[in-house]
């Protein structure tokens, strides 16, 4: 076993066979957690997931019934926005080069890492976001200061333009004229799946997660054929004009939702800094046992048993367990391409697994 | 799920590049994005790239938490032979 856990994608040599799909799950936090208290709970668990340590913290919170004020609800949900963010920077200038034989844009990441740490200086001074009690105030001024360094890199970097100029893009400006004038590793991805033709491939209906009930969706994961929903960024912005509402996403609706979401995430937490007073935490489906958190590959579940004072049974279940299910959405894309050579099947393989995107490491094997 | 366990940096190459252990194995992966990263320092790893360096004792709780729930005890072996 390996403890980070492993995608194995298989692609059969002969284009008429099934590709299939094998997602191991990484180290069973229950391991560690079992027969602790909530509070030890919540201090080990951004330990052992330190890089996207926020998210998991959040669901860990809402799972453990671990109330916060309003105020602290909006610290710990503008910290998860805020490391949403730096991931889909990480990815796209770290991860997407590769796609189309480029180097990684190290520049962006190195002026990226610091912002999450720094950001969280400013929300939680003390470190105390996720811990039950009262906590020094945010410094707000400092906090819109560092989003605003992040509206900048991005800006400069990734969208080339300013967001609300690419915003207001429609689809046939993004996929030409934006696409056409290169400016920068994003526009050039977006642009090579036009040209080699393979943008509009593995448009599969969508069955998302947040249509789904948890317990239906699971007995569904559970269930021999049955469609596993898939979780993603698409959840949230399918009303987004670019993505046309996006009943079947194709391959380029999945990497231009990456970008809608890296944008409207920093306008959101922009308008949620510019008065922190007017934030409500809306309507978050509450199930005991249960907490969720935004992440950039979609929803991120914790799922708690408390006998007593202490955790009697812990589970995660993150968004690559559904996205990359036997049946799950990763696998209707691969399976839902045209009979091609193994050689076109595995180059194609690399673009969806890339647009979906695992939380661990993967194969992608010719057998 | 971006697990946090620590590597430990057992080589520095060219490039901004380095060997670390991890899970008894050997990877290599850029180093370009941290500050002064030295052989024994720990690391997480995150997309072939170190986003942070954590401190021997941070590295230490960390693995001996995942060693309690028994796993990781080729990294225990690796610190404790580091700090000989």
């Amino acid at each position: 076993m390996s403890l980070e856990g492993l995608v194995e994608i298989l692609i059969p040599m002969d284009p008429q066979e099934r590709i299939t799909v094998h997602y191991s799950e990484p180290f069973d936090p229950e391991l560690v957690l079992k027969g602790k208290s909530r509070t030890e709970a919540v201090r080990l668990i951004p330990l052992l997931y330190s890089v996207c340590g926020t998210a998991h913290a959040a669901a860990a919170v809402r799972a453990l019934g671990i109330e916060g004020s309003v105020g602290k609800e909006l610290v710990r949900e503008a910290l998860v926005m805020m490391e949403r963010a730096r991931e889909h920077v990480f990815r796209m200038a770290l991860g997407w080069p590769a796609l189309i034989q480029r180097e990684p844009d190290q520049s962006i990441g190195k002026l990226a890492l610091p912002m999450l740490p720094d950001f969280s200086k400013a929300m939680d001074p003390d470190g105390a976001a996720f811990l039950a009690g009262s906590d020094a105030p945010p410094d707000y001024s400092k906090a819109r200061q560092v989003n605003a360094d992040m509206r900048r890199l991005v800006e400069d970097g990734i969208f080339s333009e300013p967001l609300e100029a690419w915003l207001q893009r429609d689809r046939a400006s993004v996929l030409e004229d934006w696409v056409e004038r290169e400016a920068s590793i994003a526009a050039r991805v977006i642009g090579c799946l036009v040209q080699q033709n393979i943008a509009g491939l593995a448009d599969v209906p969508a069955v998302y997660l947040c249509d789904t009930d948890l317990a239906d969706a699971w007995s569904g994961y559970e269930g021999e054929g049955a469609q596993v929903p898939e979780t993603s960024v698409m959840e949230r912005r399918l009303t987004n004009h670019l993505l046309q509402g996006c009943v079947r996403p194709a391959l380029v609706d999945r990497y231009l939702v990456r970008l809608v979401d890296l944008a409207e995430t920093i306008r959101e937490l922009e308008e949620m800094l510019k008065e922190p007073s007017n934030w409500s935490i809306g309507e978050r489906e509450q199930i005991a046992g249960t907490g969720t958190a935004n992440t950039a590959r979609g929803r991120l579940t914790h799922l708690a048993k408390i006998a007593g004072d202490t955790i009697d049974g812990y589970r995660i279940v993150s968004p690559t367990r559904w996205n990359f299910a036997e049946n799950g959405i990763a696998a209707g894309c691969l399976n839902a391409l045209p009979p091609l050579p193994a050689g076109g099947r595995l180059l194609i393989a690399n673009w969806i697994v890339g647009a979906i995107d695992p939380c661990v490491r993967h194969e992608i094997r010719g057998v | 799920m971006c697990l946090a366990i620590p590597a430990r940096v057992t080589a520095l190459e060219d490039g901004d590049m380095a060997v670390v252990a991890l899970e008894g194995i050997k990877k290599r992966i850029s180093v370009a994005l941290l500050e002064d990263v030295a052989v024994d320092d720990f690391v997480l790893v995150h997309v072939g790239y170190a986003l942070h360096k954590v401190s021997p004792e941070e590295a230490e709780r960390t693995l001996a938490m995942m060693a309690e729930a028994g796993v990781l005890q080729e990294e225990l072996a690796e610190i404790a032979e580091g700090q000989a």
